[in-house]
């Protein structure tokens, strides 16, 4: 036990502000970045490399400049394509950065599982394939034939051939962009604007079958600033991904002090349009989604983007500690609690469907430990038949008293109670 | 870790008289006729509510009009939500809803702070969702739950109303009223909640004919539906 660890959940926004500063610095060097995700930024340096005289001398400038601001260096690679590029980043040390002369002999050396899909990884070493070489030497046609695109897409990137977005013809990217007579000063408003723009981009795109795999996104403050910063991802974004971009990078901003006055206008110009977004899944209705979609940002204007929300499973003993809430189209924290870990002292399942937040007291009379009856309001009930207790010590490093938890059998149905110094509470309701 | 590749529903005559077979192995006092005088229906969506209809579920919290609810959204394909009654009373968990088969992604619960946004909440989400079950708010004007059938007829979309009073007459395509409640499982200080039975009576134009009695096997999981016919003991008992 490690009663002083202390879990932290991962924020994206808040890693994308403090992430922010290295991206100016880098821009300061170099003229474009496209940043990935918070900690991982991609920037072409041709340009730069014509100004400053070779790849050593941008390289030193950019390692100086993060240096500078992180106290602690960067991690940089220079390679042709954003794939090596990234892995030779990873590969270099802060004091040591790798330059790649030639991706393909650098890429060869790589395992297998840099294609980053676990099951093609294993099927490929189960195969005998281990490294990004000896998948590159095998012939493309029979890949694209057996694993299909993920297959080709494995077989590109391992034969240094990056970006190879197949584009989409369209006459041009169709741009979104809304301007605010009163200049919006509050992140969520922000979050909610963006959000209503990207189904309505993404709307557009679709019907052409299109999806960007990078945009600008593009913020005027109330005082003229006008700020721009380019997100890139190695796959179509999604409505819901642009959003979070957006939302990210004006946290950013905001933390910087880089929006004075509120936010007068925003601009999203997706680049990079593939025809990637006609793929759907089987047995997916696109427009059903997209109806449903919709619907719930509306609904969200009516009751707010807190009062829309989705659930994910994670781990816990008791009924309320089980569901991991978040708003509806941000992206899903990850589970605080494993679910598949065993959980001694769980209540079994069934779940009860009312879990009150938080639990009301209950008052049930006790004989001899034994519960007799409840009382409902005004009467009281007698209980029928009961199970437990199960002892749930709590953190007690942290205060928390232990609890016995009982399941009780009623004329009106059953409830999961839990005792605690002496009183009980409604842990819920099997309804 | 819940299952949720589980699918409830599809259940055959054989899986009643597997169970049969088990509660007449217990000592449980069950008054069960034979197995083969069961007349088990699937209770689907297509029985008592279709696009445009309204699915009325009646009854105070612990009758299992919740859990009712949930399974008739398991068997819609596509989006769904629920929406709650504008109270911080008692929150819906949504992981019956993931023993019932829905998966995470396709469910959205929606909260609202007062009865005229549980209400708009409701109009718009018909809108787009596959299916909608609204939990209804103590004290809403009948006139707000008459323009809200209205507009599931006129969108054709299908809507639950989860009320703990009787709904106004002529809204429902369908009600169900929950009647009793059964639980099996627990003892003395011992043992757990297993399963339960249900008694309902379904009324209105999705039953053919007068009141219609049912009964509900569930353990979170499968959930079956025995029209006329389930031993349940009489309302106001339960056993352990």
């Amino acid at each position: 036990m490690c009663p002083e660890v202390v879990t932290l959940v991962d924020d994206q926004a808040a890693s994308a502000a403090a992430f922010e500063p290295v991206a100016c610095v880098i821009e300061d060097v170099v003229a474009t970045v496209e940043v990935v995700h918070p900690g991982l930024a991609l920037a072409p340096i041709a340009g730069a490399v014509s100004y400053y005289g070779s790849e050593a001398d941008v390289v030193q400038r950019v390692h100086e400049a993060v240096k500078e601001v992180t106290g602690g260096g960067a991690h940089v690679g220079v390679a042709r394509g954003p794939f090596a590029a990234r892995h030779a980043a990873q590969n270099a040390t802060p004091d040591a950065p790798l330059l790649v002369d030639n991706d393909a002999d650098f890429l060869a050396l790589l395992d297998i599982e840099v294609v980053g899909h676990e099951d093609l990884a294993a099927t490929f070493r189960w195969l005998g394939v281990a490294t990004l070489g000896e998948l590159a030497r095998l012939p493309r046609a029979a890949i694209a034939s057996r694993f299909g695109t993920v297959g080709l897409v494995a077989h590109q990137l391992a034969s240094g051939e990056d970006r190879n977005i197949r584009p989409s013809h369209l006459e041009g990217p169709p741009i979104a962009e809304e301007k605010f007579e009163d200049p919006i000063t509050h992140l969520e408003q922000v979050g909610f604007v963006a959000r209503s723009m990207m189904a309505t981009l993404k709307v557009v795109l679709a019907s052409e079958g299109a999806s960007p795999h990078a945009v600008d996104i593009e913020a005027e403050a109330a005082d003229g600033t006008i700020r721009n910063r380019t997100w890139r991802s190695p796959h179509p974004f999604t409505a819901d991904e642009l959003t979070e971009r957006i939302r990210w990078q004006l946290h950013a901003w905001v933390a910087k002090g880089g929006i004075p006055g509120g936010l007068v206008r925003l601009r999203v110009t997706p680049h990079e349009v593939s025809d990637r977004g006609r793929q759907l899944a089987l047995g997916h209705d696109a427009t059903q989604q997209d109806e449903a979609h919709r619907a719930l940002l509306r609904t969200q204007a009516v009751v707010g983007v807190d009062g829309v929300v989705v659930a994910r499973p994670q781990g816990g003993r008791d009924p309320a500690e089980r569901v991991s809430w978040s708003r509806w189209g941000e992206q899903a924290q990850e589970p605080q609690r494993d679910p598949a870990a065993p959980w001694p002292g769980a209540i079994p399942r069934p779940a009860p469907a009312l879990v009150p937040d938080p639990p009301p007291q209950l008052e049930v009379e006790w004989d001899e430990g034994t519960p007799v009856r409840i009382r409902l309001r005004s009467r009281w009930v007698p209980v029928l038949s009961w199970a437990g207790p199960w002892r749930k010590t709590g953190k007690w490093w942290e205060g928390d008293e232990p609890a016995d938890r009982y399941q009780l059998v009623t004329s009106t149905g059953a409830l999961l109670i839990a005792t605690k110094q002496g009183r009980a509470y409604v842990l819920g309701i099997y309804d | 870790m819940f299952d949720y590749t589980r699918t409830p529903y599809r259940r055959t005559s054989l899986v009643i008289a597997e169970r049969v077979a088990v509660d007449l192995q217990s000592d449980e006092p069950l008054a069960l006729v034979s197995v083969e005088s069961f007349s088990v229906e699937s209770f689907s969506v297509e029985n008592l509510w279709g696009p445009g209809q309204l699915l009325g579920l009646v009854g105070p919290p612990g009758l299992g009009m919740t859990r009712v609810a949930v399974t008739q959204l398991a068997a819609i394909p596509g989006p769904l939500s629920w929406v709650e009654p504008p109270t911080r009373a008692s929150w819906f968990s949504p992981a019956i809803g993931w023993e019932s088969g829905i998966e995470p992604d396709r469910l959205v619960v929606v909260r609202s702070s007062d009865i005229a946004g549980w209400a708009e909440a409701t109009a718009t989400l018909m809108d787009g969702m596959a299916a909608v079950c609204a939990d209804v708010p103590a004290r809403v004007p009948e006139a707000m739950l008459r323009r809200l059938a209205a507009r599931a007829r006129a969108r054709r979309a299908r809507l639950v109303l989860r009320s703990r009073d009787p709904l106004p007459t002529g809204i429902a395509h369908t009600v169900i009223t929950g009647e009793a409640v059964e639980w099996v499982g627990t003892g003395q200080g011992r043992g757990r909640l297993l399963h339960r039975r249900l008694v309902a009576t379904a009324h209105g134009k999705g039953v053919k004919g007068p009141a219609l009695e049912l009964g509900f096997e569930d353990d979170g999981t499968n959930f079956v539906c025995v029209v006329s016919g389930l031993g349940a003991t009489a309302p106001g008992r339960a056993t352990g």
